[in-house]
């Protein structure tokens, strides 16, 4: 049940017997906004360095280790006109620990140590922490270059997003937003954010709800305005598709393209659109992966997958760079395939067959569960039993599926060249 | 049946060896919605060298071919087996490794139907000369994909220093070049003699009742008829036992902004295939958190000097033929990692890392993170599947760890870290 310990701030207690841990998620929640997106990537980092009381990554590690290995991170990511920086942290269930512990009351008072005492000196973060941490956001940001795959695919986002800066600039932040930043505004920034965010706290596992309860009173969060933005992100449709290639010294080619869709997240027509990507390539099965892949022997991997906060379905290849032409046109005509009809009632079947079991077997993931938690609290309508979404699924008609696939509209189109060189 | 419960872990294990050989273990998970089964041969990428079943004299067959194989046997006569296992929603898949080949599948329903699928496609292979050459397409591809991996190189560079002859040299996939000369015929040669049930396991975990799932099991396997059980003959080249052969060092360029380096030790010491191989691969586990851990001095003296980040990490293989360790990083000075990284190996032994309160320490960080772990149906199914300690296994770890000693730890660190076992590879950025 969720509870509101104060205004913007609920806790959710989902009380579970399934799973030898207990899993504490604080999400905190802003406006996403391309000047705050650096500062809290780069808090993320700073915060799971160390603090006042653990003066060091290693005082903090061993306090980890200390809790039988407890797992602690922050992480951030972006879901429609949403930033969330959520931290986590997963303790094993006392009664199976060798001796008399109390993790959970031990785990919760260092979330409260971490958090509310970071490692401050003259009102700004630590000099030496913050100029490391810095320079090790700026070599990751570097990397990205280095991940063929994710690089193209946030090539595609820059591209897609050329009107929106919110959305163009990755979750995990831009070099030149991170140069800027100082340890002093970057510590008045964060206690904005602790005062200000609104936080949502999710909790699984085999606890005593009133034990938790007490412990976040101990917080004494203060009261906070929930953001009033809409969660989902809109934005007109291009007249024409947005193009770009690049060349690199790399073996393989990528090939990803971007295309609009008018349907959002347990909105109308949600689920049967869930059908209609898994048709198009959002399984091993779809039409995509099999005569990308299979038949036409181009690629290694093939597949499209749906964005129902942004209204996007993104499809990403590597290929032959030689096979571009060839690629796009198949990419084509495979949509052009789902909206004509032509593809089997089996495959219908399959398809939902394989988004029932997707979903139910989420319900074994400690991670599933309290994101969905998360969600379900945003978004009051997801909130579905499993018969109905089965149901629901099910009854989805071919149709429909043709229907939805005439709103899907290509945008933008991506390539990676690997002509250029040799590795 | 053998049934036993492992109360500190409240888990409850059933094994049985079937009269073709197979063994079956199995592990119900009261609360799970979903069942995991993998089904496992021990045979992978390094076993290219061996003695045919019935055959008396030794084969070659191409590099990159139990891999191949993998890919293979989901192509069958009437389609693909993914659209059998899609019909009742299940997913599946499979993959290689340099000791095993493993094939899986994921469902919330039609258990029965499902392991009846996953045993007989497993057990019916279907190769044609036309199906070969399309698959040669496809993991050409695959091949690329890695070649473009830093990571991936990286970790076949180290591995190339360490193993100038033994075949974990070689990409698990093999190459553009290998595969090109696989046919069908080299595909039923090594299906038939690794395919063997008793070369075999099943392992089958979630949402089952472990009679009925036996019954399901055993029913199956007697439909079918196999030859005799026979020992499998395997070889691999010699290598220097006093490491001379390693090649120490050796760099490559590669379009990335960040160099890595790596640091690869080789186990020049023996390791026993049973609970003795599965405790030295604790210890050495323990060592490293000692070490390197982020709980260790060493850890932040080089985070804070900047020759370490968060991409630091270490990795262990102890398998069958052959085991190593692996310590890489991104950095923009690979020299430099490496050499930090050498100097604190060149005195491991006498380490003020090695110290009982830090043992303590990283013994209840590695107890917390198995427990953890359990959470997990695949990865309790693949680590038991994969593991090679004879009755040794994943659900004994709980007391290994409690027992392991300073003593054992100091006595491990100078058995395996010898100088003349170390390596080095780096990856610079290339100009341009």
């Amino acid at each position: 049940m969720i509870q509101t310990l104060t205004d913007g701030v609920t806790l959710n207690v989902i009380p579970s017997k399934q799973f030898k841990t207990i899993r504490v998620v604080l999400t905190f929640l802003a406006p996403l906004d391309n000047k705050t997106i650096t500062k809290r990537s780069l808090l993320a980092s700073l915060l799971e360095t160390n603090s006042a009381d653990y003066q060091t990554q290693t005082d903090l590690a061993a306090k980890l280790s200390a809790m039988y290995g407890a797992n602690f991170g922050i992480s951030v990511n972006k879901r429609g006109n949403a930033h969330f920086f959520t931290v986590t942290l997963t303790l094993t269930n006392d009664k199976f620990l060798p001796v008399q512990t109390n993790l959970l009351t031990e785990g919760l008072e260092f979330l409260k140590s971490v958090l509310y005492r970071p490692n401050i000196v003259d009102n700004a973060f630590e000099a030496a922490t913050f100029q490391r941490e810095k320079e090790n956001m700026t070599a990751y940001l570097a990397s990205v270059y280095d991940n063929k795959q994710a690089f193209a695919s946030l090539k595609l986002q820059a591209l897609y997003f050329k009107n929106d800066e919110n959305q163009r600039v990755p979750s995990f932040g831009s070099q030149s937003v991170l140069d800027q930043i100082q340890p002093d505004e970057l510590y008045q920034y964060y206690q904005k954010m602790l005062r200000e965010d609104q936080i949502l706290i999710n909790v699984l596992g085999d606890v005593d709800e009133s034990v938790v309860r007490e412990a976040f009173a101990g917080f004494s969060f203060a009261a906070r305005q929930v953001p009033t933005m809409p969660l989902f992100y809109h934005q007109p449709v291009f007249d024409q598709i947005q193009e770009e290639t690049q060349t690199q010294a790399v073996v393989q080619g990528k090939l990803n393209l971007a295309y609009q869709v008018p349907t959002y997240y347990y909105e109308p027509n949600y689920l049967p659109m869930l059908v209609t990507n898994g048709i198009f390539g959002g399984s091993p099965l779809a039409l995509l992966f099999t005569n990308v892949r299979e038949k036409a022997s181009l690629a290694y991997y093939a597949s499209s997958s749906y964005d129902a906060f942004r209204g996007i379905i993104t499809v990403q290849t590597g290929i032959d760079s030689k096979n571009k032409t060839q690629v796009l046109e198949i990419v084509a005509k495979q949509l052009a395939s789902v909206q004509a009809g032509d593809f089997s009632d089996d495959l219908i079947a399959k398809t939902k067959a394989m988004i029932i079991n997707q979903y139910i077997s989420g319900l074994d993931s400690t991670g599933y569960l309290t994101n969905q938690q998360l969600i379900q609290t945003l978004v009051p309508t997801s909130k579905i039993a499993i018969a109905d979404f089965q149901q629901q699924i099910m009854s989805v008609t071919k149709q429909q599926i043709q229907a939805l696939a005439k709103q899907i509209k290509l945008q933008a189109i991506y390539f990676l060249n690997g002509e250029g060189g040799q590795a | 049946m053998q049934v036993k419960h492992y109360k500190n872990l409240d888990e409850t294990l059933y094994t049985e060896t079937l009269a073709n050989g197979l063994k079956v273990a199995l592990l119900p998970k009261a609360g799970f919605h979903k069942t995991y089964a993998v089904f496992t041969t021990n045979y992978g990428s390094i076993d290219s060298k061996f003695v045919p079943l019935g055959q008396q004299e030794l084969t070659t067959v191409p590099d990159g071919i139990a891999h191949f194989l993998e890919h293979k046997m989901f192509d069958k006569k009437d389609g693909d087996v993914f659209e059998v296992f899609g019909r009742y929603g299940a997913s599946s898949n499979a993959f290689t490794s340099f000791t095993r080949t493993s094939y899986l599948f994921s469902a919330t329903n039609h258990v029965q139907e499902n392991l009846a699928t996953l045993l007989d496609f497993v057990q019916d292979p279907y190769f044609t000369p036309k199906t070969v050459a399309k698959e040669k397409g496809i993991i050409g591809q695959e091949i690329e994909m890695y070649d473009d991996d830093p990571n991936w190189r990286l970790f076949f560079g180290i591995v190339q220093n360490l193993y100038p002859k033994h075949p974990v040299r070689i990409d698990i996939a093999g190459t553009v070049e290998s595969i090109a000369k696989i046919t069908a015929d080299d595909l039923y040669l090594a299906y038939q003699t690794f395919y063997h049930p008793s070369n075999m396991n099943l392992f089958v975990v979630g949402n089952i009742d472990a009679n009925e799932t036996l019954k399901w099991i055993t029913a199956n396997q007697e439909t079918k008829t196999f030859a005799p059980a026979a020992p499998i003959q395997r070889q691999f080249p010699t290598e220097a036992v006093d490491g001379s052969d390693i090649i120490p060092y050796r760099v490559i360029e590669m379009p990335v902004n960040r160099g890595k380096s790596v640091v690869g030790i080789k186990g020049l010491d023996q390791v026993k295939q049973d609970r003795s191989g599965l405790v030295y691969r604790t210890t050495l586990n323990l060592l490293f958190d000692l070490l390197f851990g982020d709980s260790s001095a060493n850890y932040l003296r080089l985070y804070d000097k900047g020759v370490i980040d968060d991409t630091f990490g270490y990795e262990l293989n102890v398998e069958r033929t052959f085991h190593f360790a692996a310590l890489s990083g991104d950095t923009d000075n690979p020299q430099e990692l490496s050499d930090a990284i050498i100097a604190i190996l060149d005195h491991a032994a006498a380490s003020p890392e090695l110290a009982t309160d830090r043992l303590e320490l990283v013994k209840k960080e590695a107890l917390g993170r198995l427990l953890q772990s359990f959470n997990s149906l695949e990865f309790i199914a693949n680590e038991y599947s994969g593991d090679h300690f004879g009755d040794a296994t994943l659900f004994d770890l709980v007391q290994i760890i409690e027992q392991i000693t300073l003593t054992d730890v100091k006595q491990v660190a100078k058995s395996f870290i010898r100088q003349e076992a170390i390596s080095v590879f780096h990856i610079e950025p290339k100009e341009g």
